[in-house]
């Protein structure tokens, strides 16, 4: 196996998953926002909404030299929503 | 993105060979500023673990939300604790997932054996505790 088609193989195999990572994120904000809109209202609504946007937008654009920032803004995203489901679990 | 015969292919950006002291500004200084660069394939391979157990910890954080969404006959109580179980093992999952990732990085840098994998034993541990219970629950 020749090496360049397979490094070629590896790079799309990583940006596609930081994609694939990038849209579950939104998908549970998406989750996690129903259950603040309910719970917490339109300020929980809002902030989980505008977190998972940033978060996402952040990884989405991310340049990849910058691995250890944008994991973190990934992270990040998820304490955010992981913060608000504890708090809408426990008022609901 | 087309394929290409191998030699008309070029490198792409990140696989071009590096100066080993190209990467010492990088962020956190913890990792990048010790050892050489290593293999790209195995930078990438570490990043798409890491991804892969974020994603992880987004499945147990959904499930603890969907868990305390709908109505189940059993105690309240338990159904509650299950859900901020799988929540907060959800936000522990994504913290560790960065911590793994830039200890492996800096392990593959300094050429240090990798870190073991305790935290996944204590994964499955609660998971299989959280999968009783889910099991009490719903019987």
């Amino acid at each position: 196996m020749s090496t360049a088609p397979d490094s070629h193989d590896q790079l799309e195999r990583t940006l596609l998953s930081w994609r694939r990572t990038a849209l579950s994120l939104v998908a549970a904000g998406l989750l996690v926002a129903h259950v603040a809109g309910r719970g917490l209202g339109p300020v929980g609504l809002a902030v989980t909404l505008m977190g998972t946007a940033g978060s996402v937008a952040f990884v989405w654009l991310g340049h990849e030299r910058r691995i250890a920032a944008t994991g973190l803004a990934l992270v990040l995203g998820v304490l955010l929503l992981g913060v608000v489901a504890v708090v809408g679990v426990t008022t609901g | 993105m087309a394929r290409c015969a191998a030699e008309t292919c070029e490198t792409p950006p990140t696989l071009r060979p590096v100066d080993p002291d190209d990467d010492r500004g990088r962020w956190p200084s913890w990792v990048y500023g010790a050892g050489s660069t290593p293999d790209p394939r195995f930078s990438m391979a570490n990043e798409r673990t890491f991804l892969a157990w974020v994603r992880t910890s987004l499945a147990l954080l959904a499930g603890g939300v969907a868990l305390d969404a709908v109505d189940l006959d059993g105690p309240r109580g338990l159904q509650t604790a299950i859900a901020l179980v799988l929540v907060v093992l959800g936000l522990l999952g994504a913290t560790a997932a960065w911590v793994r990732w830039a200890t492996t990085e800096r392990a593959m840098r300094v050429r240090r054996p990798l870190p073991s994998t305790a935290v996944l034993a204590w994964f499955a541990l609660v998971l299989m505790v959280v999968a009783a219970a889910l099991v009490v629950l719903v019987l």
